[in-house]
């Protein structure tokens, strides 16, 4: 069953647009993070051009998020307090790597530092996740020593400012969620992307927070990015097409929910796993894309407009 | 204002008495449509030129139609290896590029013979050329821009917006022509125009020119307009229905 969606301003299958929805949503209620570096892709892929699938990808992954935290919540696995901080911090990231990224435009060298940064961060992230996850799966199968830290004391434990995140079981100061919502705020705007992938890995091994209040706390925050990118976009560019949106939405939510559910099954450990080899698929697609001679050179964008 | 009728009246009497100084073939055409509506379940659509050729005297009639869509200025971009990856780097903007272009004529277009023509009125897509904008006015073209024009032409055909089928136009009898036009679901909105030319041993015998419009309606029409003229308050709907569906979900899943 074939649509028209007005601002793509393309005709596509609804039943493909379901199927693309559900598995991003399956995936983001599982990791927690937004999916908008798996439904930008796949969006372009089905020929939608490029700045409608940020604009109207961002929006889908409001919605998944939002069903995503609600399900976490139930279960008391989203830290609200921290995810605050981190809002906050990213919010003040994001403004300055705006004012970056136009800089980097300026001086014309922005596709090459994107791509670069993509592929590095990607690969860099998912490596160090993977073998963490798969050393700690693999001490537990043999029956090792499971009681360990909660986490290392050091010297961010001295800074002032101390809160105490119920839910994470930390008390810390308020600083280290701070700069880490900062430094993935000015990422995720000089590289388009939400940055839940950076964000979890960020507040697993720099936070020290348990992996699933990670997940919940990380949708958390994920809903003010997108909502944020969603409004700009529409503002900005009007390349946010609502009725592309809603198929999207009404697979992802319910993707979410599943994801959810999956989630709690499993231990850390193995999301852990997942999650590095996910992104490091994600990372290693990319630096495909970028290696290999293009079929096609040349691309077109109208001047003055959208795609 | 006696003498302004008698004027016009002489003037019409001695057009209407002045012999003929050449034979003039008659041309007529329409299109089957004047709008191309878009709906929700708009997958494309298709068009049907007609018309009748009524020859006056001897030679091979042909007869040529082109079918252009509203011009666009476009930046095309071309890919380039830096350190090893490749990444966007020239680029080269034209206008007047048209977003829809289709021929149709009753023989190949280099068997008709008129090239000068085709040249001066863009017909076929060879004689099609988008104005490179880099250039100041009337220098001499830029040969670099060459590969930047034959990429909007590639990438054009491959997207169906131009030639999408190679359509004949077919004679129905001796004076009856049609030739059918398709457009694919991402055709452009906007004005079109339809000019049919006749050609009479490859000069040109006469001309004519329909518009036509392709546009948004309904629902569709609702939403992109909303998008256009009121984004700030598209913005937040958007916003509002994400979180809307994403509350529901999470509520009815609660319940099963």
């Amino acid at each position: 069953m074939q649509i028209y969606l007005p601002i793509a301003e393309l005709s596509v299958d609804v039943f493909m647009l379901l199927g693309i929805g559900g598995a991003v949503g399956f995936l983001s209620g599982l990791f927690g993070v937004g999916g908008g570096f798996l439904i930008t892709p796949l969006l372009i892929f089905i020929g939608v051009p490029a700045p409608v699938a940020v604009g109207t990808g961002a929006q889908q992954v409001v919605a998944s998020s939002v069903s995503g935290v609600i399900a976490h919540w139930r279960r008391g696995t989203v830290d609200i307090p921290m995810g605050l901080v981190l809002t906050a911090g990213g919010l003040v990231g994001s403004g300055l790597g705006s004012w970056a990224f136009a800089a980097l435009r300026k001086a014309g060298t922005v596709d090459v530092v994107v791509a670069i940064s993509y592929v590095v961060f990607l690969g860099t992230i998912g490596g160090l996740m993977f073998v963490e996850s798969a050393s700690a799966l693999w001490k537990q199968h043999r029956g090792g020593p499971r009681r360990r830290k909660l986490h290392q004391h050091n010297w961010v434990h001295g800074l002032p400012f101390k809160m105490r995140f119920r839910k994470s079981r930390l008390y810390i100061s308020a600083l280290m969620p701070l700069t880490v919502g900062f430094a993935i705020g000015v990422l995720s705007a000089i590289m388009g992307v939400g940055g839940g992938f950076i964000l979890v890995p960020a507040m697993i091994y720099l936070l020290g927070m348990p992996t699933q209040v990670v997940i919940g706390t990380s949708l958390f925050q994920v809903i003010f990015v997108t909502a944020s990118v969603t409004f700009l976009q529409a503002w900005a560019n009007q390349s946010v097409d609502v009725i592309l949106a809603m198929l999207l939405l009404v697979g992802s939510v319910i993707g979410a929910q599943f994801g959810t559910r999956v989630s709690m099954r499993l231990k850390g450990e193995q999301l852990r796993v997942l999650l590095s080899l996910l992104v490091l698929a994600v990372g290693l697609r990319l630096a495909v894309d970028l290696l290999i001679e293009p079929a096609e050179l040349y691309s077109l964008t109208l001047i003055g407009g959208r795609p | 204002m006696r003498r302004a009728l008698a004027l016009c009246l002489f003037l019409l009497l001695a057009g209407v008495a002045r012999p003929h100084a050449a034979r003039a073939d008659s041309l007529s055409a329409d299109l089957s449509h004047r709008l191309i509506a878009i709906t929700s379940s708009f997958t494309g659509s298709s068009i049907l030129v007609f018309g009748a050729v009524v020859p006056d005297g001897p030679g091979r009639r042909d007869v040529v139609i082109v079918l252009r869509g509203p011009d666009q200025s476009l930046r095309v971009r071309r890919k380039e290896r830096v350190f090893g990856i490749w990444v966007n780097a020239a680029a080269h903007p034209f206008i007047g590029v048209p977003a829809y272009y289709a021929v149709a004529a009753t023989r190949p277009l280099e068997d008709i013979g008129a090239e000068s023509h085709f040249a001066r009125h863009q017909i076929g897509l060879d004689a099609l050329r988008p104005i490179d904008y880099a250039l100041p006015e009337g220098a001499p073209p830029d040969p670099a821009a060459t590969p930047f024009r034959d990429a909007i032409r590639r990438l054009k055909e491959r997207n169906g917006l131009y030639n999408p089928i190679r359509v004949p136009v077919t004679f129905i009898g001796p004076n009856l022509f049609r030739a059918e036009f398709q457009f694919p679901s991402n055709v452009p909105v906007g004005s079109y125009k339809a000019e049919i030319y006749l050609f009479n041993d490859g000069e040109l015998a006469g001309a004519n020119a329909s518009a036509l419009f392709v546009d948004k309606t309904g629902l569709e029409r609702w939403v992109f307009k909303a998008a256009r003229n009121y984004p700030a308050l598209y913005g937040i709907a958007a916003v509002a229905i994400a979180v809307a569906f994403g509350w529901g979900a999470a509520v009815v899943f609660r319940r099963a």
